[in-house]
């Protein structure tokens, strides 16, 4: 216990020293200067980025969660097989192809980026869904229905919460991806960060590089902070209790 | 009052569970399903609030057809207990219990007082349970307020599937007890399910023995016990079934039964009352090197003396072999 401790203690201090140091090196090497030097064009583009991560992530939600809940309902149990297996399989297709078919349809700019992004949002979302409802209790759904619960107050006073852990969980995990895949946007002219990482590539620019590259990361820890933070919010206190209690 | 007339379940794959089941149970008792695993006894209870759709015959609860009433409002009318008490992590004690009486949109005031009066019938503390949630609670505590939160909507009738089923033996005897006395203070119609004998002879004004689907035999423990119809019943009951039915009779059944003896002696060590299980005075037989007991009225006068013999010819009397 002791030793697991120490470890994960100098393991940590490590690991931010390296980060420390590598900021150090960045900004000493002048790279960060772009942001501040031409701060109008790097804020617009961090609006960009936000804003198509936004919106391809509520999309998904929208999506994923209601279908997850129908495909768990027992009449629809069939069709379980069918959704996750094309979900999969959808998600086993690289962003950049995705990106590409979209392209035939909607042609460049905005609109087929956060389509290619929410395509590729959905899975994780839909799977945790899935995966969290079927993992409620059958005894608990039992005593809920024998009591004379309708299946929509079952699933609302019942199912949801007891499955919001895995749920959040998984919407995390989608939106934390989407702020990374989001840089691919820039391919098919769809803004955001990406614009300064792949101009950094073409132009041999560390500068445009890492302008663009580390803000994304930041963003995603952020974002990923931040979600983990609301769950406060969204899982009940119970839940959240049994979980640190266990 | 709940009716079974010959009430039939075939699952899917032609696999019968329940075969033309007759039995009434009447008002404010409490009649115990019996039996092996597999034998039945959930799935007839699961057809009373319609979990499981009958295949053939007809329940009525309280004179009515549960075919003809909606399912929702039947189960609401239905308190149900299950063996892995089914509480909801997410909630509170509180709104665990008042579940029911919040769908049904009772006021606040009158949902808080249901579950203060609850609680005290379970003997928990209303103020300590209230914000807790259930995986701080025992299993017996939580097996507790799985009953208070069954009673929440004061429903005329019971179902309980091994509701003492995963608790620790202890805690088990320590909370039929319990219920036996909350039974006495509300006198519900109460269909329980169990597999052990002893729980049975304990918990039921009646018990029902299956086997394979089948009624075997529906009577009184002491019945039962006595008398049991068929080879199967008797050797459910066990060989041991003349001591276990001592804790049904009392001193007072005996002496019904047989001509008490003049008191010879003068001084005697050992006293009970009518009211004595049988039970209770063979272990005072059995723990003390006297021969013979002395009943006492309730005044304490003395009645009669009670041997071992006594007792044993009592039962040989009244437990027969089928
Ligand atoms: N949903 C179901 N589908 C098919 N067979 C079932 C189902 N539920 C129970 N059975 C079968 O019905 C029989 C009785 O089961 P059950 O009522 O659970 O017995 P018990 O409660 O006495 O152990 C068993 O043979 C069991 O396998
Ligand atoms: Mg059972």
């Amino acid at each position: 216990m002791e030793k697991t401790k120490v470890f994960t203690l100098v393991f940590k201090t490590l690991f931010f020293l390296l980060i420390a140091l590598f900021f150090s090196w960045g900004i000493w090497n002048g790279y960060f200067s772009m942001i501040f030097t031409e701060s109008e064009r790097f804020l617009l583009l961090l609006q960009q980025h936000l804003l198509l991560v936004v919106t391809s992530s509520l999309m998904a939600v929208a999506v994923a969660i209601p279908l997850g809940i129908f495909v768990t309902r027992p009449r629809f149990a069939k069709s379980e097989w069918f959704v996750l297996n094309t979900a999969n399989l959808g998600q086993t297709i690289p962003v950049i192809a995705i990106l590409a078919i979209v392209m035939t349809y909607l042609g460049i700019g905005f609109n087929t980026a956060v389509f290619a992004l929410f395509v590729f949002s959905l899975l994780p979302i839909l799977r945790n869904t899935v995966a969290g409802l079927n993992s409620v209790d059958p005894a608990m759904k039992d005593a809920a229905k024998g009591m004379g619960l309708t299946p929509m107050q079952t699933l609302w006073r019942i199912e949801m919460p007891n499955a919001m852990f895995t749920i959040m969980a998984g919407v995390r995990t989608a939106i934390v991806m989407n702020i990374g895949t989001a840089a691919l946007a820039s391919l098919v002219g769809g803004g955001g960060l990406g614009d300064l990482i792949f101009a950094g590539i073409n132009l041999r620019d560390n500068a445009y590089l890492f302008s663009g590259a580390v803000p994304v990361t930041l963003l995603a820890l952020t974002v990923d902070g931040l979600l983990r933070l609301s769950e406060r919010i969204f899982i009940p206190k119970g839940l959240q209790e049994a979980a640190k209690s266990a | 009052m709940i009716e079974f007339d010959n009430v039939t379940k075939i699952y899917k794959g032609n696999i019968k569970a329940v075969d033309q089941v007759s039995l009434t149970v009447p008002q404010g008792s409490v009649a115990v399903f019996l039996g092996p695993s597999g034998c039945g006894k959930t799935t007839l209870l699961r057809m009373v609030n319609r979990l499981v759709p009958i295949t053939d015959g007809n329940i009525t609860v309280n004179g009515m057809d549960t075919k003809s009433l909606n399912e929702i409002e039947l189960r609401r009318k239905i308190g149900y207990v299950i063996q892995s008490n089914g509480l909801f992590p997410n909630m509170t004690i509180e709104q665990n219990v008042t579940i029911v009486p919040n769908l049904l949109g009772w006021d606040r005031v009158k949902q808080r007082d249901r579950f203060n009066y609850l609680m005290d019938l379970v003997g928990m503390e209303p103020d300590q349970f209230r914000n807790r949630y259930p995986h701080e609670l025992s299993g017996g505590q939580q097996q507790r307020v799985g009953i208070a939160r069954a009673m929440a909507a004061d429903p005329p009738v019971m179902l309980m599937d091994e509701p003492f089923g995963a608790l620790d033996p202890i805690i088990r005897t320590h909370i039929q007890k319990e219920f036996l006395q909350i039974q006495q203070e509300v006198q519900k119609t109460i269909l329980f399910v169990s597999h052990d004998i002893d729980e049975a002879i304990k918990m039921g004004d009646r018990i029902a023995i299956f086997k394979d689907g089948s009624l075997m035999q529906y009577d009184a423990p002491t019945e039962l016990l006595a008398q049991p119809k068929n080879q199967f019943v008797q050797d459910f009951v066990g060989t041991d079934r003349s001591i276990k039915s001592l804790s049904l009779y009392t001193v007072a059944d005996l002496l019904e039964y047989k001509k008490p003896k003049p008191v010879k002696k003068s001084s005697f060590n050992l006293k009970v009352d009518l009211d004595t299980s049988l039970r209770e005075a063979m272990a005072m037989l059995f723990n003390e090197t006297e021969q013979e007991l002395l009943v006492v009225d309730k005044n304490n006068q003395p009645i009669c003396e009670v041997t071992i013999t006594d007792v044993q010819q009592y039962l040989q009397e009244n437990t027969q072999t089928a």
